[in-house]
């Protein structure tokens, strides 16, 4: 009996020990699922004995992963080469992915946003893919928009392939407009006409003494660098000077700051926080809003919005979310895998909006059936000067400091553009001379 | 069998029992803990393989002025909020010892936000917090008062993170209340026969009867604080007005990848707990009544 006991405890213990081991080597992130179908006898996948096993890690909802594992299924058939395997990460992807490449378990071939490509270039982590583009026949990097193949390198060399370009554009409410009996705003628009609109469209419809309805909104959105770079400044150059502090990036806060803390054109930043930047667009009470060309912001019932480009300053630019599909530095067969990659990033490129190649600026529409006219012809000609973040390898830190110490102040309003661009400047410097 | 081989084997099947939690221990915990005492001398980024690098995280830490900031903050905060809470608690604890019908249903509803998770009460004191909106000051604004950007203002951050920290106080309650429940009524009857008033009581009696209680949910309730993240990384807060000491750690492991420098942080911060943890341990003989011992 007791000899018994002692070997179902045994038991337990040395299941319990598997299981952990298991967790343990499945890097324990309950957020991460395999989407392949018929991927459960992992590497031995009997019918196709010679394909190698891709790994594609990506984000995003349940209905996207569902037309990605679409694009994934139709990707694999054309291929006799490989197999990919869509892993999607649901929560906290910077971190999930962090994880996975520290454990030396990084995914073949990863969605990464712009923000981080020079991190993971500089880490070595990265496949620099510049000699398979230059051999490659069918590739030609002069069809992307410059700009998105800049944010995709380091030091130049190429480390991913964009499939994903979402300039900011500007979206108004058309009955908003006619209401107040004013024109559209169109690419003639400046800062000055842009300010003067928004603060006419702000207004007390019901005479209650507080404003109901407004003529902008932003709260971060979209970032600082919009209003800096189009009056011809930057925060951190490509080649890592600090220019937040140059006459030209104070101009361009300033303007911000008017916006934020003069013109009465905006909601209180509280409320935006507490019913949402977009979301009070889509509840018609916001007259103009800058969103990104992607937003399902012109496809809200009821409501009648059209789309033009942002205003322009002392030059026409616009801030472009972008993202990038590389390959890990440690994938085991790098030709099949950059193979993988290309055929990967191709096919995305018509599923998603905008698509950074620009022999597909015409086919937006096709892609997005539900995006307006309007909307479709300002984000394909947003992309002509829309741009990336300069991408340092210290990325995240220099956001960090721009979020502390000039966009949150910004927004709080408790300093001047002057006092905070010199602060950051400060503190950038102090970073960027630690190297 | 011998006795000695009796209670070899039933010790066996003890640890047996206890080994999951063991292995899990060693593996999850005292693993992780004793390799980043290595990797805060190294630079390792995570990716990369580790360089070693001596001292030089820590000498970097000396000079980084938000390290500095963040031990400015977190201090403050832990130096208003642990006496508070624990004033708040003894004073919840003895409220809730009196006889009064439905008592169960008070110290259930005083300990629940104790067993809330963190984020929840984190957004729910966002919208408190408000500024136009916000329970306090719409509150405010009925009687007059134009209240501050709570959690927007640089002088407010920290005031606010405060007030909610009383939020807390169920933990510190329940322990108080466990003790006043369990303090001898002879020492009360004989006060009372003596004529002594209710305040007499309490600091002649209660308060050095609950001096054990008072030292552990002091203990707790500092290394409680000064560990401050959930709330600080869902609020966050007018830039570094509410960088609190664990927000720039993880910032530094997970966001700027520097996990070298942040297992140094760590490291320092262990060190900081475990010498207020001794001082406080330390200076208790002066304070802490223990039964059946002569002061």
């Amino acid at each position: 009996m007791k000899a018994g006991k002692l070997v179902s405890s045994l038991g337990m213990v040395s299941l319990l020990a598997v299981m952990v081991a298991c967790n343990d080597e499945s890097s324990g992130n309950n957020a991460e699922n395999n989407n392949g179908g018929n991927n459960n006898g992992g590497n031995n996948d009997e019918g196709s004995a010679e394909k190698a096993n891709i790994d594609f890690a990506a984000w995003g909802g349940p209905e996207e992963i569902n037309e990605l594992q679409e694009l994934v299924d139709g990707v694999n058939e054309k291929s006799d080469e490989y197999e990919i395997n869509l892993i999607t990460i649901a929560d906290d992807y910077p971190t999930a992915l962090q994880t996975r490449v520290a454990g030396n378990n990084a995914p073949d071939i990863f969605y990464l946003s712009q923000e981080w490509v020079s991190t993971y270039a500089n880490s070595d982590v990265l496949l620099d893919l510049t000699e398979y583009v230059e051999n490659d026949e069918d590739l030609e990097l002069e069809h992307y928009y410059e700009d998105t193949i800049r944010v995709s390198s380091y030091d130049d060399k190429l480390y991913g392939l964009p499939w994903i370009s979402n300039p900011v554009i500007l979206y108004y409410n058309v009955d908003i407009f006619d209401e107040a009996g004013i024109d559209y705003p169109d690419e003639s628009w400046d800062w000055d006409q842009f300010r003067d609109v928004a603060k006419e469209l702000t207004k007390d419809l019901n005479d209650d003494g507080r404003t109901d309805q407004w003529g902008f909104t932003t709260h971060g959105w979209p970032p600082t660098h919009q209003w800096i770079w189009s009056m011809g400044g930057d925060v951190v150059s490509q080649d890592g000077e600090v220019l937040v502090d140059s006459p030209e990036s104070i101009e361009g806060l300033e303007i911000l700051n008017s916006i934020l803390n003069e013109d009465e054109s905006i909601p209180a930043s509280n409320t935006i926080e507490q019913q949402g930047l977009a979301e009070m667009f889509k509840a018609g009470r916001i007259g103009m809003f800058m969103g990104g060309a992607a937003d399902d912001l012109d496809r809200v019932e009821g409501m009648n919005v059209e789309a033009t480009v942002v205003p322009k300053g002392e030059e026409r630019v616009t801030f472009n979310w972008l993202a990038s599909m590389v390959a890990s530095a440690d994938t085991e067969d790098p030709d099949v895998t950059y193979q993988a990659l290309k055929d990967m990033t191709e096919a995305i490129h018509t599923w998603k909006i905008v698509p950074p190649d620009s022999r597909l600026a015409d086919t937006v529409l096709d892609i997005e059936p539900r995006k307006t006219e309007s909307a479709a012809q300002a984000m394909t000609e947003s992309m002509e000067f829309a741009r990336g973040f300069s991408g340092h390898p210290q990325q995240q830190q220099i956001d960090t400091i721009v979020w502390d110490h000039l966009t949150s102040p910004l927004i709080e309003g408790t300093g001047s553009p002057q006092e905070l661009a010199e602060d950051t400047a400060e503190q950038l410097r102090n970073l960027l001379e630690q190297e | 069998m011998s006795d000695r081989k009796k209670v070899l084997k039933k010790n066996l099947e003890g640890y047996l029992f206890i080994s999951p939690w063991i292995l899990g221990m060693l593996l999850f915990t005292v693993g992780p803990v004793f390799a980043s005492f290595y990797i805060s001398f190294t630079d390792w980024n995570t990716f990369q393989s580790p360089n070693f690098v001596g001292f030089d995280n820590f000498v970097e830490l000396s000079q980084d002025s938000k390290f500095w900031q963040s031990l400015k903050v977190t201090f403050t905060y832990a130096l208003f909020s642990v006496p508070l809470n624990l004033v708040g608690g003894l004073l919840a604890a003895m409220l809730l010892n009196q006889k009064v019908r439905g008592m169960k249903i008070f110290r259930t509803i005083f300990y629940l936000p104790a067993v809330v998770s963190g984020v929840a009460t984190a957004l729910l004191w966002r919208w408190i917090f408000n500024t136009d909106v916000g329970l306090i000051n719409s509150t405010l604004a009925k009687i007059g008062i134009d209240g501050p950007n709570w959690l927007g203002d640089p002088n407010f951050v920290l005031p606010s993170y405060i007030i909610m920290s009383l939020w807390g106080f169920g933990n510190a309650m329940l322990i108080f209340l466990a003790a006043l429940q369990d303090l001898p009524k002879q020492l009360y009857e004989s006060a009372d026969i003596d004529g002594a008033s209710i305040l007499r009581k309490f600091w002649h009696i209660t308060l050095p009867q609950l001096s054990p209680i008072v030292l552990f949910n002091l203990i707790m309730g500092i290394i409680a604080a000064m560990k401050i993240f959930t709330e600080a990384y869902i609020i966050g807060g007018a830039g570094d007005a509410g960088l609190f000491y664990m927000l720039y750690l993880w910032q530094n492991a997970f966001q700027f990848m520097r996990m070298g420098y942040a297992s140094a942080m760590a490291w320092v911060f262990f060190i900081i707990i475990l010498a207020i943890t001794l001082l406080i341990i330390k200076s208790s003989p002066l304070w802490v009544y223990y039964e059946g011992k002569k002061k």
